[in-house]
């Protein structure tokens, strides 16, 4: 490495095409950005901009077309584990639970793909779900649980697996709005405890402010990053914050900059 | 606002939702009872009475139709002298012999063709013409280069197994939410991990399927190869007692070939409920 080891994750001018047969989707153009340690950004943008793909791109699911990608070195491991904690853990807008796993196995999993013993992933997996309110189900499966709790053990897994960087891609949008707010308050306390590095993907304006230090607001055609604001607003926060003018400013800040967009989706005239 | 309690203080415990309890206690031994076997229990009841009937007043000839008392009557003797219970653990030891080394070998490559669109793409046109063979007749090839003994028929036996447990396992990864693939990638599963984890547990359903398709068709074709070239076995009967004509023989061996059928399927069905507990319908 020629540089000094960055403590940042760097996005450097990240592009994806998908080729096909019929024709080539360009999904990223030149996406830049970073993000520092303990930092939770949100990126909020119209449906079909590219947030999954840049966020898979992230995970390492696919591979970018173009642009690199810099993770920041990894701490020295805290406990000797088997393995070095894996760059990053997702949670998935839906059905990422593996159906045949019970709830335990479920979390553990990437404890257990990091060669820690059972005996230890299960110990720090009751007294995780135990704070999560959802120990007494850590014998059932997926199926037997409510799109929230299902959520909620999603969580847990990423926590658990404790990466160097959480991906979550509308992580709470199945969810009816009720649930959803209290799981927005459930994450933050979570992550107040464990401060980790957090990119959140949202359609909800709201919940992007509530939670991050700082949103990307991205437009389609092809999928690039057109603004960034920052909420520059105390922790811990509650769903109190929500009403500040300040707050509500930025949320309109961030409206406005995705309306057009979303009204182009829409074929409505901007 | 004293008496608005803080949001992040409260705990998620009332999140779960009404109705979901946590109930690790599944039932597994329950098969047999419930008001739904009473319907099909009077249905063959009533076949058997009409059965029997229609041979006692000749309406079937009874050269070659016995009625169900003489069946079960030589069923029991049968048994008492273990003629039966040699042949057919014969008989089963082949087709389990058969189950095991192809169905095993059925599973490992159809998972393999199922995970990758290259080996699936160079292997179907193969596995589409030799699945088309008749396995019956390269029966001779078979004895000839493995002999007259077990190993022509087991080795028959796994090569009808090998096709359905090949495709279902196939089919079943194909069903399998690529989301999972993602996820144990992503959680730092390595190759190893990503079969014995994900892609085997997600399609086991359909590989249970896989083995009543398989169990019965590898059940059929032992007993012809025994019917063609044994010495023992259930086919070694049949043939026998169609060509002296022994009717209540032959049909004591149909009625066993129908209830190791039945009790196959209760087999696969206890195994779905233990294998299969997180899939909702236990259906095999
Ligand atoms: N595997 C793929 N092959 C071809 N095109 C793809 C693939 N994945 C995504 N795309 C295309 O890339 C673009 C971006 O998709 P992506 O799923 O990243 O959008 P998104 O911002 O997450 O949308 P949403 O808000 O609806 O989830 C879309 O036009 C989509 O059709
Ligand atoms: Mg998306």
């Amino acid at each position: 490495m020629t540089e000094t080891a960055p403590r940042e994750l760097v996005c450097d001018r990240i592009g994806k095409t998908f080729r096909s047969q019929k024709r080539d989707i360009l999904a990223l153009e030149d996406v830049s950005f970073r993000v520092r340690p303990s930092e939770f950004l949100a990126i909020v943008g119209p449906s079909g901009c590219g947030k999954s793909t840049l966020l898979k791109i992230i995970a390492g699911l696919i591979a970018p077309s173009s642009g690199k990608l810099i993770f920041p070195e990894p701490e020295t491991t805290r406990r000797e584990d088997a393995r070095p904690a894996p760059r990053s853990a997702m949670v998935f807008q839906e059905h990422g639970l593996f159906p045949w796993m019970t709830v335990l196995d479920n979390v553990t999993f990437g404890m257990e793909m990091r060669g820690i013993g059972k005996p230890e992933r299960e110990e720090r997996a009751h007294a995780f779900l135990g704070q999560f309110g959802i120990d007494a189900f850590a014998h059932n499966f997926p199926h037997e649980l409510s799109v929230g709790m299902r959520q909620r053990c999603a969580l847990a897994r990423a926590f658990l697996t404790d990466p160097q960087i959480l991906l979550m891609d509308e992580p709470f949008s199945a969810l009816d709005a009720q649930s959803k707010l209290v799981l927005q308050v459930e994450l933050l306390r979570i992550w107040k405890d464990h401060r980790k590095t957090v990119i959140y993907i949202t359609h909800d304006i709201d919940e992007a402010v509530l939670l991050a230090d700082r949103v990307l607001v991205m437009s389609g055609r092809p999928g690039h990053i057109r603004q960034e604001i920052s909420v520059p607003l105390d922790r811990p926060r509650d769903l109190r914050d929500r009403e500040q003018p300040r707050v509500r400013e930025i949320t309109w800040h961030i409206w406005q900059a995705i309306e057009s967009d979303v009204r182009k989706s829409l074929q409505l005239p901007a | 606002m004293a008496h608005l309690a803080s949001d992040r203080e409260r705990r998620p415990q009332e999140l779960a939702a009404p109705g979901i309890t946590p109930a690790p206690h599944r039932r597994i031994f329950s098969i047999v009872p419930g008001p739904r076997i009473w319907v099909p229990l009077l249905l063959v009841t009533l076949l058997l009475l009409v059965w029997e009937w229609a041979v006692n007043v000749r309406l079937l000839a009874p050269v070659l139709f016995s009625p169900p008392t003489v069946i079960a009557q030589t069923i029991a003797v049968s048994f008492a002298d273990g003629s039966l219970t040699l042949n057919l653990g014969v008989t089963l030891l082949r087709v389990f012999g058969g189950l095991l080394v192809g169905g095993g070998l059925g599973v490992l490559i159809g998972m393999l063709m199922g995970w990758s669109r290259t080996v699936r793409d160079n292997t179907d046109p193969w596995i589409a013409a030799a699945h088309a063979i008749p396995k019956v007749a390269i029966l001779p090839l078979f004895i000839f280069f493995l002999g007259i003994g077990e190993e022509p028929k087991i080795a028959l036996a796994a090569l009808v197994a090998f096709f359905p447990m090949l495709i279902n396992t196939m089919a079943g990864v194909g069903q399998i939410n690529p989301i999972h693939m993602q996820v144990a990638q992503n959680y730092g599963a390595g190759l190893p991990q990503l079969f014995t984890r994900v892609i085997f547990p997600g399609s086991l359903p359909l590989i249970l399927s896989g083995l009543r398709i398989a169990f019965n068709a590898t059940f059929v074709v032992v007993i012809a190869v025994e019917m063609v070239s044994g010495a023992t076995g259930l086919g070694v009967i049949l043939w026998r007692s169609w060509e002296t004509l022994q009717v209540e023989l032959l049909w004591s061996s149909l009625v066993l070939c129908g209830i190791i059928g039945i009790v196959f399927n209760l087999v696969l069905i206890l195994a779905a409920r233990i294998l299969v507990p997180w899939q909702v319908r236990h259906q095999v």
